[in-house]
C-alpha cells in the first residue's frame, strides 16, 4: 500500500461515514420557499384576524371567547351566541389555513430537496433520508396531536409559542442525521416560542413571532445555507 | 525503524469491506439492501465480502422477516471494532512516516 493508496482510504471512509449517516442534499431553497409561503400565510391571517376584529367590534372588540362572554356579562346582557360563533367561525379559519400552510411548505421543501437530490445523483429515498423522515414524522406528529388537544380545550395562548417550541425540537433532533446548522435554526425557533409564550396579547403577537419564526429565520436559514452549500455546486 | 504497514490489516484491504465497515461503525445496524445501496454494489459481490468479515468476527449478522421477506441485519463486534480502529491508527501512522 502507497502513501497516496492509505490516504485514499481514509478519504473514503471519511466519505461514506458521512454520506450513510448524514441526508446532505437538503436544499437551502426549500428554507426560503417554506418562509415565503410561511409569510404569506401569517399576512392572510392577519387579514382574517383584523376582518373578525371589526365583527365582534360590536360585542367588546374581543376576539376571545372568553373576554367576549365576560364583556357581555359586564354590559348586562345576555351572552349572544355570535360571540362564541364568531370565535369559532375565526379558529377554524386560521386552523384550515395553517394545514393550507403547511402542505404548501412541505411541498416545496420536498420539491428543491427532490431537484438538488437528483443533480448530485443521490437517492431521495435512501437509508439515510429514511431514518432522517422517520425523526421528523415522530416529533411533529406527536407535537401536532398535542397542538389539536390545545385547540380542542381552548388552550389557544399556548398554540403559536408550542408551534415554534416543538418545531424547534424537532429540527435539533433530525439535524443529527443533515447539515449541522439545522441545529441552530432549532435553537432560534425555541427561542422565539419561549419568548413569545412571555409576550403574547390573544392572537396579534403571536402572529408577529409566528412570521418572524417560520418565514424570517427559513428565508435568513435557507439562503445562508444556498450560499454555504449550494452556490458551487461542484465543490460539494 | 518498524515497518509502518505491520499494523495494516488484510481483512481491510478490499475497498469494499473497508466501506461495510465504515458504514457500521456508524450506524448500529444496517440492512443488507441499504448496505448494497449506499456502497452501489451487486448482490453477489456484497454477500462474499460480508461473509469474509463475518467470518472474521468482525460482523454480527442477524437474520429477520418483514412480512415474509428475509430482512437480514448487519452490525459490527467489538473485535471488528478494534480491528478497524487499529487499522485507522496504521493507516494514520504511515501517512505520518512518508511525510
Amino acid at each position: 500500500m502507497t502513501e497516496e493508496q492509505s490516504i485514499q482510504a481514509l478519504h473514503d471512509i471519511k466519505r461514506i461515514m458521512e454520506k450513510s449517516t448524514r441526508f446532505l442534499s437538503l436544499s437551502g431553497l426549500s428554507g426560503v420557499a417554506a418562509g415565503i409561503i410561511a409569510l404569506a400565510g401569517a399576512y392572510v391571517a392577519h387579514l382574517r384576524i383584523d376582518h373578525y376584529r371589526a365583527l365582534v367590534q360590536p360585542y367588546g372588540g374581543d376576539v376571545d371567547y372568553d373576554a367576549a362572554v365576560q364583556h357581555a356579562r359586564t354590559a348586562g346582557r345576555a351572552v349572544l351566541s355570535a360571540d362564541a360563533d364568531i370565535w369559532n367561525q375565526l379558529r377554524l379559519e386560521l386552523l384550515i389555513l395553517a394545514g393550507v400552510i403547511v402542505i404548501l411548505a412541505f411541498g416545496a421543501g420536498f420539491y428543491f430537496t427532490w431537484r438538488k437530490a437528483n443533480r448530485e445523483g443521490a437517492s431521495l429515498w435512501d437509508a439515510t433520508s429514511r431514518k432522517m423522515a422517520m425523526n421528523m414524522i415522530v416529533t411533529l406528529g406527536s407535537s401536532g396531536l398535542f397542538l389539536l388537544g390545545c385547540i380542542y380545550h381552548h388552550y389557544d395562548v399556548t398554540i403559536g409559542p408550542a408551534c415554534l417550541v416543538f418545531y424547534g425540537l424537532a429540527l435539533i433532533n433530525v439535524s443529527k442525521y443533515t447539515v449541522r446548522d439545522v441545529r441552530y435554526l432549532g435553537l432560534t425557533e425555541i427561542a422565539l416560542g419561549l419568548i413569545n409564550l412571555f409576550f403574547f396579547d390573544i392572537v396579534g403577537y403571536s402572529l408577529i413571532f409566528w412570521a418572524l419564526g417560520f418565514g424570517v429565520c427559513h428565508i435568513i436559514y435557507g439562503l445562508l445555507m444556498w450560499w454555504k452549500y449550494e452556490r458551487h455546486p461542484a465543490e460539494g | 525503524m518498524e515497518n509502518p504497514i505491520l499494523h495494516l490489516n488484510k481483512i481491510f484491504e478490499s475497498r469494499i469491506r473497508l466501506g461495510v465497515m465504515s458504514i457500521l461503525m456508524v450506524n448500529e445496524e444496517v440492512n443488507f439492501n441499504d448496505l448494497k445501496q449506499m456502497l452501489e454494489l451487486t448482490d453477489g459481490n456484497l454477500a462474499s465480502h460480508l461473509n469474509t468479515l463475518e467470518e472474521s468476527g468482525y460482523l454480527k449478522v442477524h437474520k429477520g422477516f418483514i412480512g415474509r421477506k428475509t430482512n437480514t441485519t448487519y452490525a459490527v463486534t467489538k473485535a471488528g471494532e478494534k480491528a478497524f480502529k487499529n487499522h485507522l491508527a496504521a493507516l494514520e501512522a504511515m501517512i505520518k512516516s512518508v511525510k
